[in-house]
């Protein structure tokens, strides 16, 4: 019913830390990115990441869940990155990075681009901002 | 006036244009349509005014397939099962109406087009406003709230209205029994539809009290409107001339049986912000003295393109979660509940902190869902005769209510579609309990919904009924109610079979007339 294609994280023989480091910078050339900046090494939870998260502890809880059934995405970098690109670029100059990433997750909700997470549905990004929250927290 | 059929002499054999079998509210509508033309109507009703205990165990009966109560879902006594109903009007949407190939049995003989006209009278019958479902620019003006703006493509909105809900018995008593040349039997139950010896013609209805008495009642046009589970069981008994039973030369009557399966626990949803919904689609609004709530249903382009059944969808405030405040659904759902609130605060609430500033504690809401979904039309979910007998001798009815695999497809995708658009618009998180594996699990039941059982069809192959509701190969037997629906939609049958009942009557003015 809800597609739930796994994040390609090994795509066309490239290794993985290639990949890793060109989904980032693909998402930095995309973004525009304002205040969602990739996730550095030992780096602290991004501000935006605190923002969408009203409950650190209760949106790792899901996070944790999400990662059990995807594990290959239990990376920082990897799932900052999806998040960063997800967001895409401002609307406006006004517009919040909380306001962007909120406005991408609800159109991955219009697209029907959802995981089930203890069977709650998901939009991916979102599910993947709780699994960033539940890396953090560990 | 109103006769008691036992306080007539045994054998009191009553003639009459018209005879109409059955109390409830199709029979009662084409009473009342009729009365004043001239035609002597003799309607019979198996109760008297009130329930009694001994007249609906005429209903009792075996249901062998999903467990379905056959005396609870249902009345004998004026007004039929009016006196239970729920008041829920809500027209058949046109695509109900359709041939589709992903739906076997599906198309009636015409178009929502040819019932337009009676949705006007029939919601004044039942007592509610115009017939102002799908026109949402009205219902904005009227709530002065916005609409919600779909925008998954997949629902869309109507407005169900209620109404009061009209007790046919009570309500209309004083017509029937003011009206001239109507005559209302009380405490007669129709045993036997007698056919002539070519049986294609009925010549006459044979009537039993309780209380030991025999009747007759003689006519020219005989209307059959028990419900659908009675109506299917009339038939089959009346098989004294044609032997599988009246109508049922092709094996078709009491078959297709149809219920709208409700489910209750299949799904739940949170809501942090309850102003992001209007209060329109989570409770009753009085508008110009009538009641009325938004639902949700499937739009044409998702049923055409996924080949799913209609479902609709009615939400309603089911608890309110706070901390320390005891656990609606059990301690593990509500913590599940609690968290996701908290998890998804920042998605469905506006700015930060305390979601309620003058109450802390105050963690969200839950929406409690109801969903009524069409079933496929099934020829193994039937009707037919059990072998024990009632008190009148008369055997049993035996249901065999069947959904399929299509059935639960349709609902499993419909309520994730709900998730998806409640989420889309930033109100609320959806948690889904069942699987799209095909199996129902035990916790579906009806909504006293009995539809199909005989359903209408221009080819006697396929249909017991013809266009005009009229009994194929039998020039003078209609059959009334939702029992004719081809096809059931998602939308509540009362209002839909009085909008027959209104246009057989109209038929039946026609057919008098020539």
């Amino acid at each position: 019913m809800s597609p739930t294609t796994e994040p390609q994280t090994n795509a066309g023989g490239v290794s993985r830390r290639e990949f890793l480091l060109g989904t980032i910078a693909s998402a930095i050339a995309l973004g525009g990115c304002g205040a969602l900046k990739p996730w550095m090494a030992d780096a602290p939870a991004p501000d935006w990441l605190t923002a969408a998260c009203g409950d650190y502890a209760a949106a790792a809880r899901f996070g944790k869940a999400y990662l059990t059934e995807h594990p290959k995405e239990a990376q920082r970098e990897l799932l900052e990155a999806a998040i960063t690109k997800a967001a895409g670029p401002a609307h406006s100059g006004t517009e919040t990075p909380f306001q962007r990433l909120d406005r991408r997750v609800r159109a991955e909700y219009v697209r029907d681009d959802t995981v089930l997470v203890e069977r709650w549905i998901l939009s991916r990004t979102e599910a993947r901002v709780y699994a960033l929250a539940a890396l953090h927290s560990a | 006036m109103f006769t008691d059929a036992r306080k007539l002499p045994d054998h009191t054999e009553v003639q009459a244009d018209l005879a109409i079998i059955g109390g409830g509210a199709a029979g009662i509508t084409v009473a009342r349509a009729l009365a004043g033309t001239g035609l002597r109507i003799c309607l019979a009703e198996s109760g008297g005014m009130q329930y009694d205990p001994a007249v609906q165990a005429l209903y009792e009966g075996e249901s062998v397939g999903i467990d379905y109560s056959l005396t609870a879902n249902r009345l004998r006594f004026l007004g039929g099962s009016t006196n239970h109903w729920g008041g829920y009007c809500v027209p058949l949407e046109p695509i109900d109406f359709e041939a589709r190939d992903w739906l076997p049995h599906s198309g009636w003989p015409f178009g929502r087009e040819e019932l337009d006209p009676y949705y006007g009278p029939a919601c004044q019958v039942v007592e509610i406003g115009s017939p102002r479902f799908d026109d949402l620019d009205y219902w904005q003006r009227q709530t002065g709230t916005p609409m919600l703006q779909h925008g998954t493509g997949r629902l869309r909105t109507r407005v169900v209205q209620f109404s009061t809900p009209t007790r046919f018995g009570q309500r209309y008593r004083s017509e029937l029994e003011a009206a001239k040349s109507l005559q209302v039997l009380l405490n007669a139950t129709v045993v036997n539809i007698a056919a002539a010896p070519n049986g294609g013609h009925i010549d006459h209805l044979k009537v039993r009290t309780l209380t030991g008495l025999s009747h007759r009642i003689r006519a020219r046009q005989f209307v059959l409107a028990t419900g659908a589970l009675e109506n299917a069981r009339v038939l089959l008994l009346s098989n004294d001339v044609v032997r599988p039973g009246l109508g049922n030369q092709n094996d078709l009557v009491g078959r297709f049986f149809m219920e709208h399966p409700h489910l209750s626990g299949f799904a739940e949803v949170v809501t942090a912000n309850r102003a992001r919904l209007p209060a329109l689609y989570v409770e009753r609004k009085d508008i110009e003295g009538r009641s009325a709530q938004a639902a949700l249903v499937p739009t044409d382009q998702t049923l055409r393109s996924r080949r799913l059944l209609n479902a609709m969808f009615m939400l309603g405030l089911a608890g309110t979660y706070r901390d320390n405040a005891p656990p609606y659904l059990g301690p593990e759902t509500t913590a599940a509940h609690k968290t996701m609130l908290r998890a998804a605060r920042r998605f469905l609430a506006d700015g930060e902190g305390p979601l309620d500033p003058k109450d802390p504690s105050y963690c969200g809401l839950w929406l409690g869902i109801g969903c009524a979904c069409e079933q496929v039309p099934n020829p193994d979910s039937r009707v037919s005769l059990a072998d024990k007998l009632d008190h009148l001798g008369q055997r049993e009815i035996r249901l065999d209510w069947r959904l399929t695999e299509q059935d639960r497809h349709s609902v499993v995708w419909h309520m994730h579609s709900l998730g998806l658009e409640l989420a889309s618009l930033g109100i609320g998180r959806m948690v889904i309990n069942v699987d799209d594996d095909g199996i129902w699990p035990e916790q579906v039941s009806g909504g006293s919904h009995h539809m199909g059982t005989t359903r209408m069809h221009d080819d006697p192959r396929q249909g017991v009924v013809d266009r005009n509701c009229r009994v194929h190969g039998i020039d003078n037997l209609y059959v009334a109610g939702s029992s004719v629906f081809p096809t059931s939609g998602a939308s509540n049958p009362t209002l839909n079979l009085v909008a027959l009942a209104l246009r057989l009557a109209d038929h039946l003015k026609a057919a008098q007339r020539t």
